[in-house]
């Protein structure tokens, strides 16, 4: 079960000399898996995703999920995929075309097969999950800014209630709360209901401080796979890719080497920081 | 979907075609064209000669001859309906060939299956136009005997000797002109073409018609429409992610999926133009203005001599046509 790659290649253009995806294999759980893929721009993050959400099709190699393998033939249904797996696109503007916000969340539960009724409810309880004003929800879409749409966006994705559910970078243009209060929101969707949550992020201080597992792409090959303290004490490997530390972590470094303060395992959020600092008086 | 559409046929090589000035291409296609309709249609060898100026161009083109034969595939129909049509409607000159021609129940039944046939299994079969070619001869040989059931109808047909000649020469013609025009566009950057009709049309300035106005709204669409390509590809990801399936559903329910798709592309594209129009002012673009051109066009010796050449072919080929009419 879950998203399952078997040396998946993949490129845009037949002819090109370069791989987008080269040689991926991956193993996705479909329960409490919280996964970060970073890489820099142009590594193929959002062309892997977008194979997990059978909207790309692999040139070799097998990808299988939810059970069902997916191929580019007409036999095989590809809507069930989408509605295991929901893809938040990086750019909302491509997507939102209703003439009112609730109307552009209620379309995708109605494509898949809801009641008009139904898809209101779900709608209405994902835009409240995201913090969408109920002022907002009689706009036309067109007029939001570019955080109060990707906030729809998402909204849309979580009315659909797929199992897992993945979010090409989902806080770029939100405002330091509105990144917080969206992170927060996930979690706390995964501790209720389980779900495996995906995202797409240049932020390490987000990646740090929620994810649990991280994926680094680099010229369309997977390079790292493993959890996210493996991947912050490995120097080396964040050297290599330009990985940058969480700046908790960066600080606690400089502190250690000012020898200021001292620990066994690396601090990677603010929270873990402060704790080494002031050590447990801090938790009152 | 769609994964490799360029706009525009453009191939770079570093070819001698490549390098003669837009202007001097252009030039030349119109007096081939202008020239091929002007040889009297059954002098081959003059035909040869225009025919020979494309395939000269083809062969130093450095570009593979698939993708000429590719162009020439679109057009393939109408040059063999032409052909076909001069064959059949042209009675003048010695009888060739006749045939008898039966109409019968079978043979017509037989025909209807063939046809069929092809149209069902054609998804799986290369060369499809010349199978199908294949098969009308088939099916016109079949018709001259009479099978089981009587013909009802018997006709004669009668290919003429000029029916044939003139048939010929238009497919030869045509080919010709697709051949130019085709090689025009696979070495020619569509920004150069424009900017060379943009040069043709600078006398208009004169009379007070910003020209540069119109070529430039024609470079902008032809650099935009690969962009817009890429948006729509994006949109319908987009859509399908949230369960678009263009495939299946009501008619009703079909319509709201491509509004679904419709409504992004026209917004985005609004928007892209707004932007464009903004960036274009804020560098200093005020509409109709003289502007100075990044790759200033200039004809080499070659060019001299090319157009020299075809002016002097054209020139022999309008005295001799006039020739021909004072005889
Ligand atoms: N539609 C497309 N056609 C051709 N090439 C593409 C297309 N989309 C992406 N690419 C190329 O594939 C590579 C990977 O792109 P991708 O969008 O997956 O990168 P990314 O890691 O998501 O980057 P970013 O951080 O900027 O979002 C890039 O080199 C890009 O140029
Ligand atoms: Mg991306």
């Amino acid at each position: 079960m879950g998203i399952n790659f078997q040396n998946v290649d993949f490129k845009y253009a037949k002819k090109a000399s370069h791989k987008q995806l080269d040689n991926v294999s991956l193993n996705i759980d479909e329960k409490d898996e919280f996964i970060a893929i970073v890489g820099h721009t142009g590594s193929g993050k959002s062309t892997l995703v977008q194979h997990m959400n059978a909207l790309l099709f692999a040139n070799s190699g097998n990808i299988t999920i939810f059970d069902t393998k997916v191929v580019r033939n007409k036999k095989i249904k590809l809507k069930p995929i989408r509605k295991h797996v929901g893809l938040v696109f990086q750019f909302p503007e491509y997507q939102v075309f209703e003439t009112t916000v609730l109307d552009d969340i209620m379309f995708g539960p109605k494509n898949f097969g809801k009641t008009t009724d139904l898809a209101k409810e779900l709608a209405i309880k994902a835009s409240q999950l995201v913090g969408l004003d109920e002022e907002l929800l009689t706009r036309s879409p067109f007029t939001l800014s570019g955080g109060q749409m990707r906030k729809v966006a998402i909204a849309g994705a979580l009315a659909i209630d797929p199992d897992i559910l993945i979010l090409d970078e989902p806080t770029v243009g939100l405002d330091p709360k509105g990144k917080i209060e969206l992170m927060e929101l996930l979690l706390a969707m995964q501790n209720k209901t389980h779900k495996s949550i995906i995202i797409i992020s240049h932020d390490m201080n987000i990646v740090a401080k929620y994810t649990k597992r991280i994926m680094v792409m680099h010229s369309g090959k997977l390079v790292f796979d493993g959890s996210k303290e493996a991947l912050f004490n490995n120097e080396a490997l964040l050297k290599e890719y330009n990985l940058d530390l969480p700046t908790a972590a960066y600080l606690a470094k400089e502190l250690k080497a000012m020898h200021l303060i001292d620990y066994d395992s690396l601090p990677l959020t603010k929270e873990e920081l402060t704790h080494i600092i002031l050590g447990d008086s801090c938790n009152e | 979907m769609n994964d490799n559409i360029v706009f525009g046929q453009y191939i770079y090589k570093n070819s001698i075609i490549h390098k003669i000035d837009p202007r001097t291409k252009l030039i030349m296609l119109l007096l081939i064209m202008i020239g091929t309709f002007l040889i009297p249609s059954d002098n081959f060898i003059l035909l040869l000669i225009a025919l020979l100026i494309p395939l000269i161009a083809v062969v130093f083109s450095k570009i593979s001859i698939f993708k000429y034969l590719k162009s020439l595939k679109q057009i393939a129909f109408v040059m063999l309906f032409s052909f076909a049509f001069q064959l059949f409607a042209n009675h003048q000159g010695k009888i060739l060939i006749s045939l008898a021609i039966n109409f019968s129940v079978t043979n017509i039944i037989v025909a209807i299956l063939i046809l069929v046939l092809f149209f069902l299994i054609r998804k799986y079969l290369p060369f499809k136009m010349l199978i199908f070619l294949g098969l009308v001869i088939l099916i016109l040989y079949l018709f001259r005997f009479p099978m089981l059931g009587n013909a009802f109808k018997m006709t004669q047909i009668n290919i003429y000797e000029k029916g044939l000649i003139h048939g010929s020469f238009l497919i030869l013609r045509v080919f010709t002109i697709i051949l130019a025009s085709t090689t025009l566009t696979l070495t020619t950057k569509p920004t150069d073409l424009t900017n060379a009709i943009d040069w043709f049309l600078m006398p208009l300035e004169k009379i007070k018609i910003k020209t540069s106005i119109f070529t430039m709204m024609i470079s902008i669409a032809l650099r935009f429409i690969p962009t817009l390509f890429n948006e729509t590809n994006k949109i319908l990801k987009a859509q399908a992610s949230r369960g678009v399936d263009f495939n299946e559903g009501k008619f009703i329910e079909q319509i709201k999926q491509i509004v679904s798709l419709l409504v992004p592309m026209f917004v985005i594209s609004i928007k892209r133009a707004e932007d464009l129009a903004d960036a274009m002012e804020a560098r200093g673009y005020i509409p109709g203005n003289k502007r100075t051109k990044l790759v200033k066009m200039k004809l080499k010796a070659l060019d001299y001599i090319l157009l020299l050449a075809t002016f002097t072919l054209f020139i022999l080929l309008i005295l001799l046509r006039c020739g021909v009419y004072a005889l």
